[in-house]
């Protein structure tokens, strides 16, 4: 072996390597379904909150809500991800990213809401806060700045919404969940999986 | 141009289609046997006896399971794996740098 051999192969294992790792094959739908679910299920509480509805109709809005989010990444784990060919250890840091924050999304805002702990006023912007931090994680995960600077869009709406309580949060957080997560869904969904 | 002692190189992985297999193996979490296929572009048969090998040795690691009725091999590296492709490649730049 000689130099030039050896120096063919450190190349050959960098390229396997650069390419393997570019490989994003992360899928934006749970993102697209988890944002037109949650801007749905806020339309319908904000409905609620201004013909003075509340208690357990609110509660089973969002149970339904939390319930069909959940059974879709289920049914969505085991009918496409398990498929995948290959999975980049990028895609397994954001998976659990992001199934850490829906779980404590779930708490915070199912469990949290029902035992009254949490005041009603303040979920949107704590919400805001935590995806804020799922998508300033994933950008740098996968080295898209855009995606990261979506999170500077979750905060300024977490500043405002703490700033200026008011029903009016439900239908800015239903704006932002469309803005900021089912259409960057979309993006991500249409331009890594095609 | 100076000649090397490739008798310092892990023999296991210094066959172009191995290499490739962990070079491939050590950048993503799992990969399935057709991808591998595809990226390190061999033959089934090809591919099977190297892959085996690599399994012999415990550098690599296999997992069953059918999909639809079809049974799909999925590889990762193991830590042995790692550890010997590092080794491999600090070997490698050691040679070049001498």
């Amino acid at each position: 072996m000689n130099k030039d051999t050896a120096q063919n192969d450190l190349a050959f294992i960098k390229g396997i390597i650069t390419e393997s790792r570019r490989n994003r094959s992360a899928s934006g739908i749970h993102l697209t379904v988890w944002g037109i679910l949650v801007s749905i299920a806020l339309i319908v509480s904000w409905f609620l909150a201004i013909n003075q509805i509340g208690g357990k109709t609110e509660l089973i809005h969002w149970g339904m809500v939390i319930a069909g989010g959940w059974l879709f990444e289920i049914i969505y784990g085991w009918k496409v991800d398990r498929k995948k060919p290959v999975r980049t250890y990028a895609e397994k840091v954001d998976g659990f990213l992001w199934l850490s924050i829906g779980i404590t999304l779930t708490i915070l805002g199912f469990v949290g809401s029902s035992s009254g702990a949490n005041h009603t006023q303040f979920i949107s912007p704590v919400f805001s806060t935590i995806l804020a931090i799922g998508y300033f994680s994933s950008g740098f995960v996968y080295e898209v700045k855009w995606i990261r600077n979506l999170a500077f869009g979750w905060w300024g709406g977490a500043i405002i919404m703490f700033i200026f309580p008011g029903h009016y949060h439900l239908l800015l957080m239903a704006g932002m969940m469309i803005a900021f997560q089912a259409i960057p869904g979309f993006i991500i969904q249409k331009t890594w999986t095609d | 141009m100076s000649d090397f002692d490739y008798k310092q190189l892990d023999d296991i992985i210094h066959s172009r289609i191995r290499l490739a297999i962990m070079a491939l193996l050590v950048s993503v979490d799992s990969a399935n046997f057709v991808y591998i296929r595809e990226k390190v572009n061999a033959s089934d048969g090809n591919l099977s006896v190297h892959i085996r090998k690599l399994e012999d040795v415990k550098y690599v690691s296999s997992s069953k399971k059918f999909i639809e009725r079809k049974p799909v091999t999925t590889f990762r590296i193991t830590s042995l794996g790692q550890k010997a492709f590092e080794e491999y490649v600090n070997r490698l730049s050691g040679l070049i740098n001498k």
